[in-house]
């Protein structure tokens, strides 16, 4: 039960910087389209998108539900989920026309949109690793001149 | 039990002699217990007793309720619990890193951040443990304070 809560109260957190994130996003498009109101439907609407968007976050990139799955699996699953929570959202609300040229630019965002965060998270993987492999050669070769 | 102590000036060093009918698992218990203090563990293979430096243990982890000691070419296992050792082996440069593991921070070869906050360790030989989220907390900072120290 205990692991239960936690994993309800990191969700908690990783909805609440979703949302945080998506709504500087979303105040920056609207400064760049020079919109000066926002419908409440809206904010509800992201609220929920971010909700279960970081649900599916968690069920992907943790080991709540799936402790050995490979990295590729979870990113092919994330997309498998959160592709279609968005692509509802956006027909249900009426994000934009619903046209095949609005949808390709949406599944166009999407993808870019991913591909940087997949792209940054591993380069960070990356560079937190070696550095942490640089600083156990040093303390090594420390040790070892100390204590040969 | 009885336990003696003899204290005299004239002794040129200390030494432990215990006294019993048979070395039983209360007797190895104890003398684990008194090694640990000299920086060796002791460990069983085949029934046979050995005397291993901490230096020379990758890893410790345990499994049924039983203490195992991995070398890199061998498994032994140990009397004491997994809890006294880490008690036992503190400020000798070994690291919780599990419920079930202990991880000897001198002979971690990568450390690699992991999905979920975990941490994944390879010690020599190649061997890989995860460090539950739980424990990675204190191994970040370990090797922050390896960064800190370096940075001076």
């Amino acid at each position: 039960m205990n692991k239960f809560w936690n994993a309800v109260l990191e969700w908690k957190v990783a909805a609440g910087l979703l949302y945080l994130g998506t709504m500087l996003v979303y105040l920056i498009c609207c400064a760049a389209s020079k919109r000066t109101q926002v419908e409440t439907s809206m904010l509800w609407t992201l609220l929920l998108v971010c909700a279960a968007g970081s649900l599916i976050q968690g069920l992907c990139f943790t080991d709540w539900v799936f402790q050995k799955l490979r990295y590729t699996w979870r990113l092919a699953l994330f997309c498998l989920l959160f592709l279609p929570l968005l692509a509802v959202t956006a027909w249900a609300f009426q994000w934009f026309p619903m046209e095949r040229e609005s949808w390709m630019v949406f599944l166009g965002i999407f993808l870019v949109i991913f591909a940087a965060m997949t792209i940054g998270f591993e380069m960070y993987y990356r560079l937190t690793g070696r550095k942490y492999d640089g600083l156990l050669g040093q303390y090594r070769r420390e040790k070892e001149k100390q204590e040969p | 039990m009885k336990i003696t102590l003899n204290q005299d000036p004239a002794f040129s060093e200390t030494e432990v002699v215990i006294n019993c009918r048979q070395a039983d698992e209360d007797i190895l218990h104890l003398v684990a217990m008194l090694r640990i203090h000299q920086k060796k563990l002791v460990g069983t293979l085949d029934g046979e007793l050995h005397l291993l430096d901490t230096k020379d243990i990758l890893y410790i982890d345990t499994a049924d309720k039983r203490t195992f000691l991995y070398t890199g070419q061998a498994v032994y296992e140990c009397a004491l619990r997994l809890y006294e050792l880490e008690e036992g082996l503190r400020g000798l440069d070994f690291l919780r890193v599990s419920r079930s593991a202990i991880v000897n921070f001198r002979r971690i070869r990568s450390v690699r951040p992991e999905l979920g906050g975990r941490m994944l360790v390879t010690v020599d030989g190649g061997e890989r443990l995860y460090v539950s989220r739980q424990y990675a907390a204190d191994l970040k900072e370990k090797l922050h304070e390896l960064e800190r120290s370096f940075g001076k």
